[in-house]
């Protein structure tokens, strides 16, 4: 018995360390920086902290704005959503569009994308204009 | 208004009636060749039509029963112009895209319209207003496909840079926002219904000077958000049952110099959440069996809570940050153990709202599983005796004995 508590604990303790994005529950999980709830599935992000902890976001705006202000806080990797398939992409190296027509929920207007091919082809579609990560967060400061 | 009647002298406006057995039965053309300021009028059947253009001032009025179904494939009514009116129809099956915001009835630019007694179905948005002036949306019911698991739905009322739009009456529901609100001024939005949508019963970002009052707020995921919005006036609204894990009755987000009076939150797992709110008063509100009937995150200054009643909720206050330049003042709280000897109708001994375990479960939210424990029990019991963490400065000096009645 007391040998199957320590395997549920120990168990336990790797299973949370573990640095894995969690896929968001749309209509539950809460945007770590802005309180909104989490409804729009082309634009949540995560964070996922270096202790493993997980923060989610509405919106890649907030998530920006969270990165910088606390720029002294160490986290394992930055997830986006792609605009066009609803997948998770690394957001560090993912390529942002801020477009009038493309209205995202914290009224920034920005939507992310994987490759520079897919920014390109919503760029002419949409108007706007594109940013790389080190880019956008110099646009939100 | 006389600059219409003086038009009509000119130009004759006529009515057009279209039947599901008359000879004129296709809607779509029909409406966008009829001339500027005549009247639709539409008898009771199903018309299958998309897309309906109308850039001229122009009344469609339908019989009880008459219904235009988009066939999910585009928008409805697509209005670029003044004056139109479209008034007791039946709207349903918009168009849905994840890429563009299709709704049923689209105005874009439009001053003086009216959207009134109509029926607005199953859409994907149902009314969107975009830079759109002095209109009314009135005693509409406007109910979307969204349940619980189905969250591709746009919002029942989207307004999008607006100025001066009436919005009374209405019933609003399964939708993402019940009324959504962005770089909306002046709006007046009352007497509205809004229940069971996804997110928020009512949402402003960036809007300013707008009033809510005698609303019903029910079952949405929050009752009302307000966020990065000043000057907002909120009397008389009700804000009930909003449970969950992240609901609240009213969630407030860098807000400020708003009032919020005489509004009733009874069964919300937060009444009120605030997070940067500065410059707001709290008067004669009652909270009725909240989880936690006022939440305040962040830096929140210079806020009064005046004549409030807290009834039965399982934390009336709960802090995390400083209290700073705040005031609270002859509430009513039912948890008020004290005494009042000189009979004036205030309490002697000054009321301390936040108890320990509110601070204990703001580090650790899993630690409430524990409130109804001995352990609680235990911990409120020693924080009486011997204050530490408790701040001193949250305190009503001047507790209500009895129920605050509204004047």
């Amino acid at each position: 018995m007391k040998r199957i508590i320590w395997i549920l604990i120990i168990s336990c303790v790797i299973l949370s360390c573990n640095k894995k994005p969690r896929d968001i529950e749309y209509g539950s999980d809460e945007c770590y920086y802005c309180s909104m709830k989490i409804v729009e599935k082309k634009f949540g992000a995560q964070m996922v902290t270096e202790k493993g902890k997980i923060q989610m976001y509405d919106s890649a705006e907030c998530l920006i704005k969270d990165v910088l202000n606390h720029p002294d806080k160490k986290y394992s990797f930055l997830k986006a959503t792609n605009y066009l398939t609803d997948e998770w992409i690394d957001a560090e190296h993912a390529y942002f569009l801020i477009s009038k027509n493309i209205p995202s929920p914290m009224g920034a207007n920005l939507s992310a994308y994987d490759s520079k091919k897919e920014v390109e082809d919503m760029q002419k579609k949409n108007e706007g204009e594109v940013f790389n990560w080190s880019e956008i967060k110099v646009y939100f400061e | 208004m006389v600059g219409y009647f003086f038009f009509c002298l000119f130009i004759e406006a006529k009515t057009i009636e279209i039947c599901p057995n008359c000879k004129n039965k296709d809607v779509k053309k029909i409406i966008e060749n009829a001339n500027s300021f005549d009247t639709i009028f539409i008898k009771v059947g199903i018309y299958p039509t998309e897309n309906i253009k109308i850039n001229k001032p122009i009344t469609i009025i339908g019989e009880r029963g008459a219904t235009l179904d988009g066939k999910v494939e585009n928008e409805i009514f697509t209005i670029k112009a003044d004056s139109v009116s479209i008034i007791n129809m039946t709207l349903q099956n918009a168009g849905r895209s994840n890429l563009k915001d299709l709704a049923a009835i689209h105005i874009e630019k439009g001053k003086h319209f009216l959207i009134k007694d109509n029926f607005i179905y199953d859409n994907y948005f149902g009314i969107i207003v975009n830079k759109g002036k002095k209109g009314f949306i009135e005693n509409n019911v406007v109910r979307g496909y969204g349940g619980e698991h189905e969250f591709s739905i746009g919002n029942a009322i989207h307004l999008w840079y607006c100025k001066d739009i009436v919005i009374r009456n209405n019933e609003v529901s399964f939708h993402r926002d019940g009324i959504y609100f962005e770089f909306v001024d002046h709006a007046i939005i009352e007497e509205n219904n809004s229940h069971d949508n996804i997110r928020y019963g009512l949402h402003f970002m960036f809007s300013n000077h707008d009033t809510y009052s005698h609303n019903r707020f029910t079952k949405n995921g929050a009752g009302v958000a307000v966020m990065f919005s000043k000057f907002i006036k909120m009397y008389y609204n009700t804000f009930e049952h909003n449970w969950g894990s992240s609901s609240y009755g009213l969630l407030l987000k860098e807000i400020n110099d708003s009032e919020i009076k005489n509004n009733i939150f009874f069964e919300n797992t937060t009444g009120i959440q605030t997070e940067g709110a500065n410059r707001i008063s709290y008067i004669e509100n009652t909270f009725e069996k909240n989880g936690f009937a006022m939440r305040v995150r962040g830096a929140s200054i210079d806020n009064k809570i005046i004549r409030n009643n807290f009834i039965s909720n399982t934390f009336d206050m709960a802090f995390n940050g400083r209290f700073e330049s705040n005031s609270i003042n002859g509430n009513y709280w039912s948890d008020y153990t004290g005494y009042d000897l000189n009979r004036d109708g205030i309490g002697d001994i000054p009321f301390h709202p936040v108890k320990l375990f509110s601070f204990v479960t703001g580090e650790v939210p899993e630690s409430i599983i524990l409130i109804r424990s001995l352990f609680v029990d235990i911990l409120n019991y020693s924080e009486k005796v011997a204050p530490v963490i408790t701040p001193k400065e949250v305190a009503d000096h001047n507790p209500s004995m009895m129920k605050i009645l509204w004047k």
